[in-house]
């Protein structure tokens, strides 16, 4: 592609999407996506899906327009209650709470909060310029990924964040099993059956991670803090401006996470079969593996924070590109947004680009503003959103638990995914108690059920000959990186061995798929 | 709650002159007087979504109803948790159901019980309209070197069993029915690679992970048109006679008469209630005729087959007989 | 502390043995086109059970926490009052529907709780209910159970 002609385009582009309808448009989105994000369970595909028919009335720009700035805004707001109650807004928000809700829970929500939109902030608008410039080549490229890729990738997935926590490894082994267990149950689209499921149809819909997620974390929580009888009287937040600044002054020295997790986060977004909460996991395993304060990651550090979110947003970015380029829908929310380019009479699909300049190039020019004004917003908000944390526990408490019995509800529907909900409540008050790690119990449940699926879909497609992983090049070089970083860990354990300094206990984690 | 009663007077007269007209007489017409809950039972973004979806807001344009009608998903099952959830809003008015074939496949592969211990068959539903038929397209790779259908065929028998690979939605639903068909046709055996939707199943054959597809018109459109994929067949009885759809032969006239299409309809849940029945009949046959939906059908290559009363309900049994009897020969049927 | 460990440690390991047993009613075995859909669910609730085994026989050769409470002087009476009334309302949902339940949750958390002024416990009890009923209901149009008493007084029947 020539990058002159996209230059011009993209000039024009921008103009398109700075006309005062337009912004007005976008800010009216934005905040209405900030307040989906934040209603856990009620993602950005519902609020797509719901605005839908008010697009009808607005011309097909516009009203991507709106749809996208809703997208862009609901990815900004599932950070914000994970950080400050511990509950993901957003599935892919669940690596964010690692060390946003210990940093604000040492009284400076502040700063996680001011971490998360900007880094969210630099991983979306640095794909949103891969974006501009390679989107054809990539998306083809992103089409030679089929199963065996994908569950390549998965793998190296799992690997990168093996042994996340440092507790008994037994029992993070035991929460493993039990996550990639409870993935296993629903319908099985391979077999065309339902299994794991004891009878129950409602089940059929599987054990969703984000209900789970709500449940383990975020009741839980209720329970461990009404059990220490503390913070009755709310948390003592100090409020300012200062601590945006004082925590952009840090910025710098993450710059290679952030490169790294924009880079690994797009990718993984534009794949399709994969999406933004398996890069997230992969972002903060990394940083962990390569930071040398990645011993004191889950404890509140900052870096812990900015990993997930870069890699999330790029990904949420990455995620548009197979849509736009090829019509394939690479995440649900875009599978929504493709049902309204029909509404609005456009052909989605490679044509796109020539067809509908002004539409493709105001959508990008979007991007890039709703972006920016958005995290302008935000940042603006985060005094207030840390005040929330001073609100007294007696009126919190309540009121997160309805947020989150809605928000189960929200994902299927049905009122089994509400007794879900209490029962990894309590489950997640009991394993936290009794030392029993959660984070693996979450991360195995979220790839489970894809690594699993692209297993075997690969092997159905290599006629039950796993020679199909090693064949095919690309897959062959992710399986050899996943072994290569889950031997990491033991290598350095025999080397620390053969020093003769101490072993520290290291969690084997994730074995297999 | 404004709007609620604005258009309505022009709507009673048209319900009641369509009751006149068809010589039946009815108490007053009847209006949902809450917003009406419409089950797609599938995911986001499939097929079925797409449409209610697209209809929903259509509904709303043209004021065909003083209510809304809101699409919420019950994918579970391939289907199952919808039925069952339509069971038990038994006589509601309120309640709508748009459906595919998994209508048929899935009480058929899977045994699903009722709260009082009964198998769920589509019986139990009230049929309201037939709205649509989807075609299904065998499609290639546009770099394959089979240009017809003849081609292709000998591809297909050439090779040992199970080396050519189609992908498609699901497992046992409608398009493996339809590869099972093509192999009982042909002598030959093919491996089938289930993935979870429509674009990705398009997505799987232009990224050459699998030879073919008979994916649905609408999914392949766009790809079509990008030249990266090539159709070889349509499974009508007819062509289609819209657009470029025109110049795809029917497999019948190809030498294998093999017919299938799929279901766009809707149902409520048991006993609803004749006027609530009579209501939505009237709203999804003004809804098809619609602009925004000639449209769609149009770039779909749907069927526009709007069917009611017994001639819809024998379809019905025609249609479910189909499909019993496919999976029976493939051995999937449930007992 | 140690018996509960012990207490929970068991539980793990029977619903291992259950999850063992559910998986084993589907084809556990190795196909010719890869594994059967009960392949992984049987191994890794074989797995699962195992790790169980072990942390029950590590927790009993352990001293650790011995003779502790399981839980601080009052912290049970604290949990049930939270947890309960959660359980009151899921398990009446089909009358209450999520809007009511919520409101009655919410005034008697905060009052008898919280013991909040009364005019702040109402605020905020019937405050959040109306406000989460308007937004789903009537903005965003998501239907959620709003239960058989409050479907009543919407819609009459």
């Amino acid at each position: 592609m020539d990058p002159v002609r996209t230059f011009h385009d993209l000039l024009y582009g921008l103009a398109v999407a700075a006309s005062p309808e337009n912004l007005m448009v976008a800010v009216v989105g934005l905040l209405l996506g900030t307040a989906i994000g934040v209603l856990p369970g009620l993602g950005g595909t519902n609020g797509v899906a719901l605005l839908l028919p008010l697009t009808f009335h607005l011309k097909p720009t516009a009203a991507i327009i709106l749809l996208a700035s809703v997208y862009w805004g609901a990815i900004f707001g599932g950070a914000i209650t994970s950080i400050l109650f511990r509950i993901p807004g957003e599935p892919w928000s669940v690596a964010t709470m690692f060390d946003g809700y210990p940093l604000a829970k040492q009284g400076k929500p502040g700063v996680a909060l001011t971490a998360a939109f900007t880094s969210s902030f630099i991983g979306a608008f640095v794909a949103i310029v891969l974006f501009t410039f390679f989107a054809p080549p990539l998306a083809e490229l992103a089409l030679k990924f089929g199963p065996p890729e994908n569950f390549a990738v998965l793998l190296l997935a799992f690997a990168t964040i093996a042994g996340l926590e440092s507790g008994d490894p037994v029992k993070a082994v035991l929460m493993t099993f039990l996550g990639l267990l409870l993935a296993t149950v629903g319908f099985d689209i391979v077999s065309g059956s339902p299994r794991m499921t004891f009878g129950s149809v409602a089940l059929q819909s599987g054990v969703n991670f984000v209900i789970i997620a709500i449940g383990v974390f975020g009741l839980g929580e209720i329970l461990l803090t009404v059990e220490e009888a503390l913070r009755i009287e709310g948390l003592r937040a100090r409020l300012s401006f200062r601590d945006v600044w004082e925590t952009w002054k840090m910025f710098p020295r993450y710059v290679w996470t952030i490169i790294r997790s924009t880079l690994l986060g797009f990718w993984i977004g534009v794949l399709p079969g994969t999406g933004a909460t398996p890069a997230s996991f992969m972002s903060y395993g990394i940083a962990r593996q390569f930071s040398p304060r990645g011993s004191r990651f889950g404890t509140g550090e900052v870096e812990g924070v900015v990993a997930p979110e870069t890699a999330a947003h790029a990904a949420g970015v990455g995620a548009l590109l197979p849509m736009v380029t090829l019509g394939i829908p690479g995440s649900p929310t875009a599978a929504v947004m493709l049902a309204g380019f029909f509404i609005w009479g456009l052909n989605p699909g490679p044509l796109l680009f020539q067809e509908n300049r002004e539409f493709v190039w105001g959508l990008i020019g979007s991007m890039y503003l709703a972006n920016v004004i958005g995290v302008l917003i935000v940042l603006t908000l985060v005094p207030a959103f840390a005040a929330i944390v001073r609100i007294p526990f007696a009126i919190l408490a309540p009121l997160i638990t309805i947020l989150c019995s809605i928000g189960a509800y929200a994902v299927n529907n049905q009122v089994l995914d509400l007794w879900i909900m209490l029962g990894s409540g309590l489950a997640g008050y009991l394993f936290k108690k009794l030392g029993y790690p959660l984070a693996p119990l979450v991360v195995a449940l979220v790839l489970g059920d894809m690594t699993e699926q692209a297993f075997r879909q690969s092997l159905i497609m290599g006629q039950g000959s796993p020679a199909i992983f090693f064949t095919r090049p690309i897959a062959a070089f992710f399986l050899a990186a996943a072994i290569a970083v889950f031997l990491l860990p033991f290598a350095r354990n025999v080397v620390r061995r053969a020093r003769g300094g101490a072993v520290p206990a290291e969690a084997p984690g994730a074995a297999g798929s | 709650m404004g709007r609620v009663h604005r258009g309505s007077l022009p709507l009673v007269l048209v319900c009641l002159l369509g009751l006149l007209g068809s010589g039946v007489w009815a108490a007053p017409a009847w209006q949902p007087n809450r917003p009406v809950e419409w089950t797609v039972p599938a995911g986001t973004g499939g097929g079925a979504d797409q449409q209610a979806r697209l209809m929903a807001p259509l509904i709303e344009k043209y004021r065909l109803s003083p209510q809304p009608f809101i699409p919420v998903n019950r994918p579970a099952g391939a289907g199952a948790q919808a039925f069952l959830w339509m069971i038990d809003k038994t006589g509601d008015p309120h309640t709508i159901l748009i459906t595919l074939d998994s209508l048929f496949a899935t009480p058929a592969a899977q045994v699903i019980r009722k709260r009082d211990g009964s198998r769920f068959s589509w019986r139990d539903l009230t049929p309201i309209a037939r709205l649509l038929l989807d075609h299904f397209v065998l499609w290639v790779h546009a770099d394959s070197p089979w240009r017809t259908l003849d081609d292709f065929v000998r591809a297909a028998k050439a090779g040992p069993p199970g080396r050519l690979k189609m992908a498609g939605t699901g497992s046992k639903q409608e398009d493996e029915i339809i590869m099972v068909l093509l192999e009982q046709a042909w002598g030959a055996k093919f491996t089938y690679v289930p993935f979870p939707g429509g674009g990705a199943v398009a997505a799987a054959l232009v990224g050459k992970q699998v030879d073919f597809t008979v994916n649905n018109p609408i999914e392949a459109v766009g790809h079509w048109e990008a030249g990266r994929v090539r159709p070889l067949g349509i499974f009508a009885s007819e062509r289609v006679r819209v657009g470029k759809w025109a110049e795809i032969p029917t497999m019948k006239e190809l030498g294998y008469p093999i017919e299938y299409q799929m279901l766009r309809g809707i149902f409520g849940p048991p006993q609803m209630p004749a006027e609530a029945v009579a209501f939505y009949q009237e709203v999804f046959r003004r809804v098809l005729d619609t602009a925004e939906m000639a449209e769609f059908i149009e770039r779909g290559a749907y069927t526009k087959a709007y069917l009611t009363g017994r001639e819809f309900v024998q379809w019905l049994e025609r249609k479910d007989a189909q499909v019993r009897s496919l999976m029976d020969k493939a051995g999937w049927l449930a007992r | 502390m140690r018996q509960a460990a012990l207490g929970f440690a068991g539980l793990l390991v029977v619903a291992g043995i259950v999850f063992m047993r559910e998986a084993a009613r589907l084809p556990t075995g190795w196909t010719a086109s890869g594994p059967g859909p009960g392949f992984f669910p049987f191994w890794l609730a074989t797995g699962f059970t195992l790790a169980g085994l072990a942390v029950l026989v590590r927790t009993w050769s352990s001293n650790h926490g011995q003779g502790e409470p399981f839980l601080p002087g009052g912290a049970w009476k604290r949990i049930l009052v939270v947890f309960l009334p959660m359980v009151g309302v899921v398990a009446f949902l089909h009358y209450l529907g999520i809007y009511l339940g919520g409101l009655l949750y919410l005034l008697g958390y905060t009052r008898l709780v919280g013991r909040h002024p009364w005019p702040l416990v109402l605020a905020v009890s019937v405050g959040v209910p109306l406000a989460l009923f308007l937004v789903f209901e009537r903005w965003f149009l998501m239907p959620m159970p709003k239960g058989l008493v409050l479907e009543s007084l919407l819609y009459g029947r």
